[in-house]
């Protein structure tokens, strides 16, 4: 009897202690909705050496607190490419770095993206949504204002980082073998030669501790595939590789919203993952969307002939149409609830003017952002213009394909 | 080279056992032309050399100075690898050193590691006997500080000493110590302060060579003293009356940063990472040893404990960062000689097979913080309750003293780690190695 009230006692201190963070869902952690305090506390020393040294990957303790919840010995380290900074880092939060299998919300990492690429600070929010929209894997999205020692950083949004939980959301699966892309020369899906080490572009981010063979044969088999098989069994030497249809909706996607640093970017592949499912089968995920939305007019085929894998896929009939299907259902998902004529009515539109309201009087507080908030005012009604033409433009470019092309503006 | 050392070893060996059976007596030196004359101080004597047990030269009153010298050599097998260049032969100790002493009051020692160019020298001291209550130190030698690490490391009776000791107990620095003994060991106390140089303070040391000491520490306060309360009480046996209890404490401060001491295995392979620390460091041992004839039982706790001010995320104070560690050990020479010295009755080649000796030791280092917090327990640097990770180590030795400068030994070690994800291989908690070592010294 009083071994089972002792175990009784443990088990409520249990559920006392893990309740608060085992409350918080993601869900409310990515409700771009409301735009919540994320609080870290570092030690003082470490934080200055984080911004001292923001080009490197060192961790550093901390404990963070959203939402009346408090997570300790948190992993901090700045991260990012372009967006890295020393006044405002972007910064990736790992909360199993320093407490095995510790979870806050579901998510073992979260990412804050310091939005110092786009004076919008919402373009990375709006192309996941349409990515997630359309069914394909895209991170949630939210912003915080982010304080660190209890002094205002600035606005962040809070990135659903893609790792094994938000795997298993979004593919049902997370024990394959996940790459993410890391950019270091421009490179558009060329074979390499059969040296593995020449694909280690591709990082692995899960099972890491595996053989250089075991991680990048299948990588090298693929991009051979891409490149040495002839036209007529391009289709089928693809096949255990990739379901070409889908990853055209992605290309259709990142097209849409006018990407310029994707996988068909101007300096070759960028912001990607790979996922090698269970079946052997890579699948995309896409990442980093803040360099989008520059041109309501952007070429429905902008660079799609650069890179290899593109450039051969889009020669497949069965491809193209997917492609071009899945244009037109973005401009239609981004046009969605339009009334009439009226273009500022569709669900794109809304969604700007929508974030627009939530954050524009932090960005105005936001000392640290490397832009005006003249730029940001000048930066949204651009995107505001994007909004409201991007649909009509794709629709009317694709459907001169079949058709006395007409003009499209 | 190794074929060619070994051969060399050998040699001075053989060297020495024949030299070994020169008359050691004053009335007839050797005829090795080791006799030599020297103009000496009032009383005028002449000052005469002899190997017994080492090259000395001695004027028989006032003066006197010995050659010494210790190689130690290992060879190790794993299960599992951790790191195949661990394997094959390694020179643990090369080293020769001269000690002597002047009219009776005045001991000195000087003592050279050859393969060690960074920091090759070990004992570098001047003693001055003043009282058997009273001598004092000065120089390059050993903190004062438990029983392990005031063992001699030729007659140690394992290949490596306790992880407890390698790890917390404070090394060889320079400073000054007074130290005596009262009715003869009956009590013993030794009071030492020191002074690490600062370039070694968060480095670490070179952890195979534990004479060194493993820790780093800054401007220590070490001292240890000894009792054996049965001494006199002669209704006791013998063997019961050499009982003795040994109590060390060591403070120092620690210089802010991340540099507690470093939790590692026995071949130095890190379990329990540095953690950010300022303040203090307390060291405190107990021990206990019995030797009685061939036999000799040991035990011994040490604990270390730094403070961290001001060093948790937020500036705040930390639960202290402790190492624990303890062993208790036993041997027994099962050819009958006695536990003090080692010295085989009858030596290999000199109509005998030598001393042999049997030991098993049984030990845990363990690192962690308080966890009184409630916190989760972690491994951040800066973490209120850090998750323990312990290192339990069990060693079966066996010895045999081939005469009485050489000895070859054989331990299997076994270990096993409380968190296998920071074990020498990730995920693997439980290892055996397996080393020999050849000693030859005098």
């Amino acid at each position: 009897m009083r071994v089972a009230l002792r175990s009784l006692l443990v088990l409520a201190l249990l559920v006392v202690a893990a309740g608060p963070a085992a409350a918080q869902s993601a869900d409310a952690l990515f409700d771009s909705g409301v735009v919540r305090d994320l609080r870290l506390v570092l030690h003082s020393a470490d934080w200055t050496e984080l911004k001292a040294t923001f080009r490197e990957n060192t961790f550093y303790p901390a404990d963070m607190t959203w939402n009346g919840t408090t997570v300790y010995n948190v992993g901090v380290r700045s991260r990012g490419l372009g967006s890295r900074s020393p006044v405002k880092p972007g910064l990736l939060l790992r909360f199993d770095r320093y407490a095995t299998g510790q979870t806050f919300a579901g998510q073992t990492s979260l990412v804050l993206d310091n939005l110092t690429q786009d004076p919008t600070a919402m373009k990375e929010v709006l192309a996941m949504q349409l990515f997630a929209r359309a069914g394909l894997p895209a991170s949630r999205e939210a912003f915080v204002r982010l304080f660190v020692n209890n002094t205002f950083i600035g606005l962040y949004s809070v990135v659903e980082d893609v790792a094994a939980p938000m795997l298993q959301r979004t593919l049902g699966e997370s024990s394959g073998t996940l790459y993410e892309y890391d950019w270091t020369f421009e490179y558009r899906f060329e074979h390499r030669g059969a040296t593995l080490e020449n694909y280690s572009m591709f990082k692995p981010q899960s099972n890491a501790t595996k053989s250089t063979t075991e991680l990048y044969s299948p990588i090298e088999n693929m991009v051979r595939a891409a490149n040495e098989s002839a036209d007529d069994t391009f289709a089928s030497a693809m096949a255990p590789y990739l379901d070409l249809q889908a990853v055209a909706r992605h290309w259709a996607l990142e097209n849409f919203v006018s990407e310029d640093d994707g996988w068909n970017g101007f300096w070759g592949m960028n912001n990607l993952f790979l996922y090698r499912r269970a079946s052997g089968r890579f699948q995309v995920v896409t990442w980093d969307k803040d360099y989008t939305f520059w041109r309501f007019n952007n070429d429905i085929f902008s660079r799609t002939t650069e890179n290899v894998l593109t450039r051969r896929a889009l020669e497949q009939p069965d491809v193209r149409q997917a492609y071009l299907d899945q244009l037109v259902d973005a401009a239609n998902s981004a046009s969605e609830g339009q009334e009439g004529g009226d273009t500022s009515t569709g669900w794109l539109a809304r969604e700007v003017e929508r974030l627009y309201g939530l954050v524009q009087p932090i960005v105005a507080a936001d000392a640290n952002k490397p832009y005006s908030t003249d730029d940001f005012e000048a930066a949204v009604n651009g995107l505001r213009v994007f909004a409201r033409r991007r649909s009509d433009f794709v629709r009317c470019t694709v459907a001169n394909l079949s058709r006395t092309p007409v003009a499209c503006n | 080279m190794t074929r060619n050392c070994l051969a060399g070893l050998f040699t001075l060996w053989a060297a020495g056992t024949a030299w070994a059976q020169a008359p050691a007596s004053p009335a007839q030196p050797p005829t090795s032309g080791l006799v030599l004359p020297v103009a000496a101080p009032a009383p005028a004597e002449a000052v005469q050399g002899r190997w017994s047990p080492r090259p000395r030269l001695s004027d028989g009153k006032n003066f006197s100075i010995e050659l010494r010298a210790k190689f130690q050599g290992d060879t190790a097998k794993f299960s599992p690898v951790v790191d195949s260049d661990d394997e094959g032969f390694v020179w643990r100790r090369r080293r020769f050193g001269v000690r002597g002493e002047l009219f009776k009051r005045v001991e000195f020692e000087v003592e050279r590691e050859f393969g060690d160019e960074e920091e090759p020298w070990r004992d570098v001291y001047v003693n001055v006997k003043a009282h058997d209550l009273l001598e004092v130190r000065g120089g390059k030698f050993k903190a004062p500080f438990g029983l392990d690490n005031s063992t001699g490391s030729t007659s140690h009776d394992f290949i490596f000493r306790s992880l407890g000791t390698r790890l917390l107990a404070p090394g060889r620095e320079v400073g000054g110590m007074v130290h005596g003994q009262a009715k003869g060991s009956l009590v013993t106390y030794a009071l030492g302060a020191f002074n690490a140089p600062s370039d070694t303070r968060t480095a670490d040391p070179a952890f195979f060579d534990d004479d060194q000491g493993a820790a780093s520490f800054d401007r220590v306060l070490s001292g240890r003293v000894t009792v054996q309360p049965l001494d006199g009480v002669k209704s006791l046996p013998r063997a019961l009356r050499n009982l003795e209890f040994g109590v060390s404490a060591a403070k120092s401060t620690v210089p802010r940063g991340e540099n507690s001491i470093k939790g590692k295995s026995v071949f130095g392979y890190e379990f329990f990472d540095r953690v950010y620390v300022d303040g203090t460091r307390m060291v405190t041992g107990i021990d206990v040893a019995l030797v009685a004839g061939p036999a000799s039982l040991k035990a011994e706790w040490i604990n270390s404990a730094d403070e961290r001010l001001g060093q948790g995320v937020g500036d705040v104070d930390l639960s202290k960062v402790f190492g624990r560690g303890w062993y208790v050990s036993g041997s027994w020479l099962v050819t009958g000689e006695k536990k003090d010295g080692t010295v085989p009755k009858r030596p290999l080649f000199q109509g005998g097979f030598g001393a042999v000796e049997v030991m098993a030791r049984t030990e845990r280092m363990l690192f962690g913080s308080s966890e009184a917090s409630g916190q989760p327990p972690s491994t951040s640097p800066r973490g209120e309750n850090l998750a323990r990770n312990h290192d339990d180590v069990l060693t079966l030795g066996l010895a045999w003293h081939l005469n009485r400068w050489v000895k070859l030994q054989g331990n299997a070690i076994h270990e096993s780690f409380l968190d296998a994800a920071r074990a020498p291989i990730a995920g693997t908690a439980t290892y055996w190695s397996y080393v020999t070592r050849l000693q030859f010294a005098f």
